[in-house]
């Protein structure tokens, strides 16, 4: 005998996403995703982003590792309110982590915007939907331009690809041309920033990026 | 990794889908997912296989990917917006069986044994 199904395989999982979407918008929050190989700048950028905007927008940040909260201690150094998940063995994070977190989160410091940084993987937290508002896909120029068309999910469904570690571009083979033509033969609407986030090159274009994200909830906030 | 919170969907659904149909044993799982998703049939069957429930461990797992953004579980028409009015499946007209394809996996459908 044969049944009909079509239920998605993830569909536990994407009722988390949505209560924690309704928490969101419940408590005027933008959540943004960050995914990205392990080591390709993901809590540096962060690091560089609370320098730059801790004291404009009140943020919170989500650090998920396998391991260790090394991360975490990294963001609550700078002055914000991190929460450390770890998975044990899970390559990624799932909506219903995160709705944990988010409840912690909005209890203890009531953010406007919080960064959850995604166990570093390109291929697994690409699958599990969050109730993000968008990914952030970052890929630093030591992982070579060949990445984006090697692992098309992430980057076909990220909103901003943000490109680490600019000023080290001349000691690698990185062709920015090679690897901007791939995205966007995946990703008709995804820009494309450039930037260094120990030298902070590139900034000015990402911080307009949050900023942007965050007042469009604003605005949307408004019209409830 | 990932693959244990698919079969983590499959097990549910599985269990679910026997309340209103008697079954014993499921021969075979259709998945159809987007061109981009890390689904692979041989990992999940691998995972099925270790199942204690007798009901899904020897499933043989298919995978179907779908490029256009829309499937149509009816008539299995695969068409994008403007093929399309409103999502609805140009074919048959269904709306209800429609489902954005490219994103998600999903169970298609199910080869089941019936009872005895
Ligand atoms: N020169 C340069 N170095 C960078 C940049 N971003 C990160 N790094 C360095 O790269 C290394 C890894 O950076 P992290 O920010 O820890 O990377 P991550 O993505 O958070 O790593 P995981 O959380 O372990 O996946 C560190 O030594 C950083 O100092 C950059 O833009 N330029
Ligand atoms: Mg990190
Ligand atoms: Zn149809």
């Amino acid at each position: 005998m044969k049944i009909n199904v079509m239920d998605k395989l993830l569909s536990a999982n994407d009722a988390w996403a949505e209560e924690n979407r309704l928490l969101l918008r419940k408590h005027g929050i933008t959540m943004l995703n960050i995914i990205g190989s392990p080591g390709a700048g993901k809590t540096t950028l962060l690091e560089q982003t609370i320098a730059l905007l801790g004291k404009t927008i009140k943020m919170a940040v989500i650090e998920g590792d396998i391991a260790t909260t090394k991360d975490a201690a990294r963001i609550e150094k700078m002055g914000v309110a991190a929460y450390q998940i770890n998975t044990g063995n899970a390559c990624h994070l799932d909506a219903h982590l995160v709705n944990t977190a988010l409840k912690e989160l909005i209890n203890d410091v009531n953010p406007e915007l919080i960064f959850v940084e995604n166990i570093g993987n390109l291929v697994c937290p690409a699958e599990f939907d969050i109730g993000e508002d968008g990914k952030i896909a970052v890929l630093s120029v030591t992982e070579g331009d060949d990445k984006v068309e090697k692992y098309p999910l992430l980057f076909s469904e990220a909103e901003i690809l943000v490109i680490t570690k600019l000023k080290l571009i001349e000691h690698t083979n990185f062709n920015l041309a090679i690897a901007l033509a791939a995205f966007k033969q995946l990703n008709k609407k995804g820009e494309v920033i450039t930037v260094d986030s120990c030298s902070g090159e590139g900034f000015a274009s990402w911080i307009d990026f949050v900023q942007d994200c965050v007042l469009v909830h604003k605005i949307a906030e408004c019209f409830k | 990794m990932h693959e244990l919170a698919f079969v983590e969907g499959i097990v549910q659904q599985v269990k679910e889908l026997k309340l209103f149909h008697r079954f014993n044993r499921v021969r075979e799982i259709e998945i159809i997912c987007g061109p981009y998703n890390s689904v692979s049939a041989d990992n999940l069957e691998f995972v099925l296989s270790h199942l204690s429930d007798q009901c899904l461990n020897q499933a043989k797992v298919s995978v179907r990917r779908v490029i256009s953004k829309y499937f149509c579980s009816q008539c299995a028409l695969e068409f994008d917006d403007h093929d399309s009015i409103e999502g609805l499946c140009p074919i048959c007209h269904s709306c209800r069986s429609v489902v954005e394809a490219r994103r998600a996996p999903y169970i298609h459908k199910l080869e089941v044994e019936d009872e005895n």
